[in-house]
């Protein structure tokens, strides 16, 4: 195997032109698909160049107390509550119906979430950071995509049996502005677990 | 002083800082140990951790996809 570092400034180039003229041609069918487009790779490119890994969030953090994952993890969701809180106040205002997907929670939310946690150590990503590290060139993940889309593909049969019911909202609960307090005091008060969790010997 | 070295191609998060962590346990202080690994998280996962730790730590890319790092135990 040849293992000189090779230029890959060209390709850098190719890939751009490339992603370029799809993006031009998505514009041209639907300007919205166009969006998403350069959003992911916007994304992509954020995810690969901050080695951001849900992944390694809870798992460097169970196993080596390395919390630094797991504090961006927990900020991302705090500038997106802030974030998604306007949009709601926006939305509301404008008497239009609050975007977003909600699902209830139930019993097997659990479950699901534990044998998550335990496929994504073993396959050594989730969806994003797999998407991330195949783009890489990290052949291994190609394995673990198939996976994603067979169990997805699965999941999508059955999915209206694992949704009984309606969302509870806890802004509708409790109201808008103690809802969006509480989460960002819970989203703090794990920030100060998590510096106490990686300090502890 | 001894360089030790373990070859961790293939190997995924968090595979190569259990091994390097589990090695390092059997070496003195100031014997190095070098790593080699394909994992691109891996380089950076092992220098917060070795910098966590007082060792010192230094990551080369000697090829593309290929991080070679070197960590040298100090005292504890």
């Amino acid at each position: 195997m040849d293992l000189k570092k090779k230029q890959q400034d060209r390709y850098f180039v190719l890939a751009l032109i490339m992603a370029m003229i799809i993006g031009g041609f998505f514009y041209v069918l639907n300007p919205l698909v166009a969006v998403n487009w350069f959003f992911g790779l916007a994304i992509g490119i954020v995810l690969q160049r901050s080695k951001f890994c849900m992944t390694a969030a809870f798992r460097d953090l169970a196993l080596f107390k390395l919390g630094g994952m797991a504090k961006g993890l927990l900020i991302t969701i705090f500038v997106s509550t802030v974030g998604y809180f306007a949009v709601r106040k926006w939305a509301l205002a404008q008497g239009l119906v609050v975007p977003g997907n909600f699902d209830p929670i139930h019993w097997h939310t659990v479950i699901g979430a534990v044998l998550f946690g335990i496929g994504m150590v073993i396959a050594g990503g989730c969806a994003s950071g797999t998407l991330m590290r195949m783009g890489e060139g990290y052949a291994m993940q190609w394995l673990v995509f198939i996976g994603i889309i067979l169990g997805s593909i699965a999941g999508s049969f059955n999915y209206t049996w694992w949704e009984p019911g309606e969302a509870i909202l806890l802004d509708q609960v409790i109201g808008l502005w103690p809802a969006f307090i509480a989460q960002l005091l819970f989203l703090g008060l794990l920030y100060v677990l998590v510096g106490w969790w990686e300090k502890r010997t | 002083m001894g360089e030790y070295f373990l070859h961790l191609w293939g190997e995924m998060c968090p595979v190569p800082l259990l091994k390097a962590e589990k090695k390092l346990k059997e070496l003195t202080a100031q014997d190095i140990l070098v790593l080699e690994s394909d994992h691109s998280c891996t380089a950076r996962t092992i220098q917060t951790w070795a910098g966590k730790k007082g060792y010192r730590v230094s990551v080369d890319e000697v090829a593309n996809g290929i991080w070679q790092i070197r960590i040298q135990k100090q005292e504890a």
